[in-house]
């Protein structure tokens, strides 16, 4: 496990063996009956586990759900560059990019910025230079330089770029004379353009379509029409006896596509001259000047592209919101706010304000607590916390609620861990009430008075032994609540952590027992597996003193203890 | 090209008054050495017509002479020659933009070029002219990289076809350079009175 320790990690009903069926009167599970007993060692288990703050909540189901229950839904499409929406009719015509000015650098894929070349006026520039003083426009990048002069690109106005790409284009791929010998040639080396080819393919297809009578008049919607779908399910199989009569019936098939004017390009032995001519430059040019992969699938206008001269810059691709939807009762959970400069949300389920969370700490704590984030040196290096075997230690376990309503906790853990090391764990209160969380100012209130409490367990001790009384020193006490706040309660775990060595193992020579541990990775680290029980009662119209309506939730939780000494 | 240690620790404390524990020195009087700025060592330092060194800038001639050209700028944190140890003279041409942080232990670095900040150029290396290194970039010990050349992305190149065909865009650059010194010369106090003994 990469959490430092002490960890709780939650399951997600999701993945359990017993499935979706039975996640709906989890409710009425009671762990030891009709559930087994969560392993946190089993090697399905890191599935299903996770830290609280990624998980989330379907309140109409009353479930945890993790990134695997729920649904991604697109709210909307926009241009990270110039946060324009884009209707979601018009994403598919302009091949999810941005149509307005917004482009990313062919080289380096950081955004090109418009700027305007400044002519010089002071007699810096060449006598005889016979442009005007028009003012010229180009697409820079600001990071690795590159401009569009790099492909000898100019834009006489800083606005319809698009437009003035693609005329540029066009003028720099179609070729002039058309009617020449050469025609043939013009044609294939117009297909190395792939919109080119795109387009004819198009064109070819879409006239088949209306030839053999198939009802799809556009891209978009070809396999949308049932006589479609018909002929294709026939083409696999598996179609009843009259549709695939009635698909035979079809007088002629769709021709393919087969020559250069409908797009398709095929190889010719006329092609050799042109690579070797491309061999040729890769050889003389060398590797700095030859496109990556990377650049060539930049954008459909890269993708012929060999050398880096030929890169065209690629539109910006547009990005999506996204909403998450329950899977099981298709509610919203996570729905943002359309508007793409927005951060906010208009739903946000999440899991931290719908369940108690669960903390572990050593009740006797050996040095300061260690919070790995706030390492600075790397001789302070976080260290896993050792655990003796054999021996019982005591945790505080504390529970934080964070509705607005008192919850009803019952807790039950399997008397000895699952797993290879069985370790013994007794919750020394096991059912107990957590107070209603309140607003954060009555929170920071509440907590700023916890802190002094005299419980606190190092705090305490360290009293004790400054005034040699031993006074005031709680003891742990079974059915006992240790320490509660207003929507927090703690309780007492006293763990017997189990020997990593078999007993007949003792004798064994070194390098066996090396052996013995290799092969069982991980068994070391104690987790305790938690099956966690709440119950309140919610006001059915919002009022107060209405009628109530009782709520439970159950899911199993994972402590990370720590690591058991070899 | 893999990145080291740097040998020498950057040290923020100046002294104020002696004007003896300075390198020799020949200053134009046209540039502007701010106050804060370090020009530690024993070798000669040449600093040319309108640079500005800004507060905390240092000129390291520990390890052989510094010569800087004309309207060079060097930023806060940046450190141009070579530490005790080493030998070797570094010059820098005309219009080199040394951006906060870097660090210069090259043998030339060719006029017009942009050194990013907190890049490193080792010792020995030459860079061409109108060269840009952008920020964090790393140009080995003896490495030479030719002009109009970006260092960018990790240690990728490529030869600036725009700058290198169009004097428009590197007179752009000049023009850019010189008025960035004019912009600095009346917002860093200058300093170098105390340099010149
Ligand atoms: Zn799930
Ligand atoms: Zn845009
Ligand atoms: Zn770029
Ligand atoms: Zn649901």
């Amino acid at each position: 496990m990469a959490a430092p320790f002490p960890y709780t990690h939650y399951a997600c009903p999701c993945s359990s063996s017993s499935g979706p069926v039975i996640s709906k009167r989890a409710s009425q599970l009671e762990p030891d009956e009709d559930q087994e007993t969560f392993n946190p060692h089993d090697p399905r288990a890191a599935y299903s586990l996770y830290p609280l703050d990624h998980l989330l909540f379907c309140d109409e189901c009353s479930q945890i759900r993790c990134p695997k229950c729920v649904n991604d839904e697109i709210i909307n499409w926009f241009c990270p560059s110039c946060l324009f929406e884009v209707p979601s009719s018009a994403v598919r015509s302009e091949n999810n990019r941005c149509s307005r000015n917004c482009y990313n650098c062919p080289s380096c894929s950081s955004p090109l910025h418009v700027t305007q070349v400044e002519k010089q006026d002071d007699g810096m520039l060449k006598p005889g230079d016979g442009r005007t003083g028009d003012e010229a426009y180009l697409l820079f990048c600001q990071y690795c330089d590159w401009t569009t002069l790099d492909i000898g690109v100019q834009f006489s106005r800083p606005t319809k770029i698009t437009e003035q790409l693609n005329k540029a284009r066009k003028a720099r791929y179609t070729v002039q004379q058309p009617d020449s010998e050469d025609a043939d040639k013009t044609v294939s080396k117009q297909l190395r353009n792939h919109d080119d080819a795109f387009d004819r393919l198009s064109v070819f297809y879409t006239e088949q379509m209306d030839e053999t009578g198939e009802s799809g008049n556009s891209w978009g919607s070809a396999y949308g029409s049932p006589a479609n779908l018909a002929r294709i399910m026939s083409l696999y199989g598996g179609l009843t006896h009259g549709a695939l009569k009635k698909s035979r019936e079809k007088p002629q098939p769709m021709r393919e596509a087969a020559g250069e004017e409908e797009g398709l390009a095929t190889y010719s032995p006329s092609d050799q001259d042109m690579d070797e001519e491309t061999l040729q430059k890769m050889q003389t040019r060398g590797w700095d000047e030859t496109a990556s992969e990377e650049q060539a699938l930049s954008t459909p206008a890269n993708y012929g592209a060999r050398f880096k001269d030929e890169l065209w810059p690629a539109a910006t691709t547009l990005r999506t919101k996204r909403g998450k939807r329950c899977r099981t009762c298709r509610q919203f959970i996570i729905r943002p706010e359309p508007k793409s400069g927005s951060a906010r949300y208009r739903i946000r389920i999440i899991a931290h304000n719908n369940i108690p969370r669960l903390s572990l700490r050593p009740l006797h704590p050996i040095g300061p607590v260690q919070n790995p984030s706030f390492v600075m040196k790397s001789d302070h290096a976080y260290k896993d916390p050792i655990l003796q075997p054999l021996s019982a230690q005591q945790f505080v376990l504390t529970l934080r609620n964070p509705i607005f309503e008192t919850v009803k906790i019952s807790l039950a853990t399997p008397a000895t861990t699952p797993g290879r090391v069985a370790s013994r764990v007794t919750i020394l209160c096991p059912s107990f009430e957590i107070g209603p969380a309140g607003d954060v100012w009555d929170e920071a209130l509440s907590s700023s008075t916890s802190t002094i409490r005299p419980s606190d367990g190092g705090r305490s001790a360290a009293m004790a032994s400054l005034t040699g009384t031993a006074e005031g020193e709680k003891q742990p006490e079974a059915g006992k609540i240790w320490e509660k706040t207003r929507n927090s309660t703690s309780v007492i775990l006293e763990i017997v952590p189990g020997s990593l060595r078999p007993t007949s193992s003792i004798g064994l020579r070194d390098d066996e027992v090396k052996e013995t541990v290799e092969e069982a990775e991980d068994d070391d680290v104690l987790e305790i597996p938690i099956y966690v029980r709440a119950e309140w009662t919610v006001d059915v119209h919002g009022e107060k003193g209405g009628e109530k309506e009782p709520k439970e939730l159950g899911y199993w939780c994972v402590l990370g203890v720590g690591r058991i000494a070899a | 090209m893999a990145a080291r240690p740097p040998t020498t620790k950057r040290t923020t404390t100046t002294s104020t008054s002696l004007p003896a524990a300075g390198p020799p020195c020949t200053i134009d009087p046209t540039a502007v050495i701010a106050d804060k700025a370090q020009l530690t060592g024993s070798h000669p330092v040449t600093i040319a017509e309108h640079v500005v060194l800004h507060p905390y800038a240092r000129i390291r001639a520990e390890g052989g002479s510094v010569t800087i050209g004309p309207y060079c700028i060097v930023s806060e944190g940046a450190v141009v020659g070579l530490p005790e140890g080493q030998q070797g003279d570094v010059v820098l041409e005309r219009w080199v933009n040394v951006e906060s942080g870097a660090e210069v232990l090259a043998k030339q670095v060719g006029e017009g070029t942009e050194v990013g900040i907190q890049a490193r150029i080792w010792e020995g290396a030459t860079v061409g002219r109108f060269c840009r290194l952008t920020p964090t970039e790393v140009v080995g010990a003896g490495e030479e990289v030719g002009d109009f050349t970006v260092v960018f992305g990790d240690g990728r190149r490529r030869v600036d076809k725009t700058i290198v065909e169009s004097e428009e865009v590197r007179n752009a650059r000049v023009k850019g350079m010189e008025k960035q010194v004019e912009a600095l010369r009346k917002l860093v106090p200058d300093g170098k009175a105390k340099w010149i003994s």
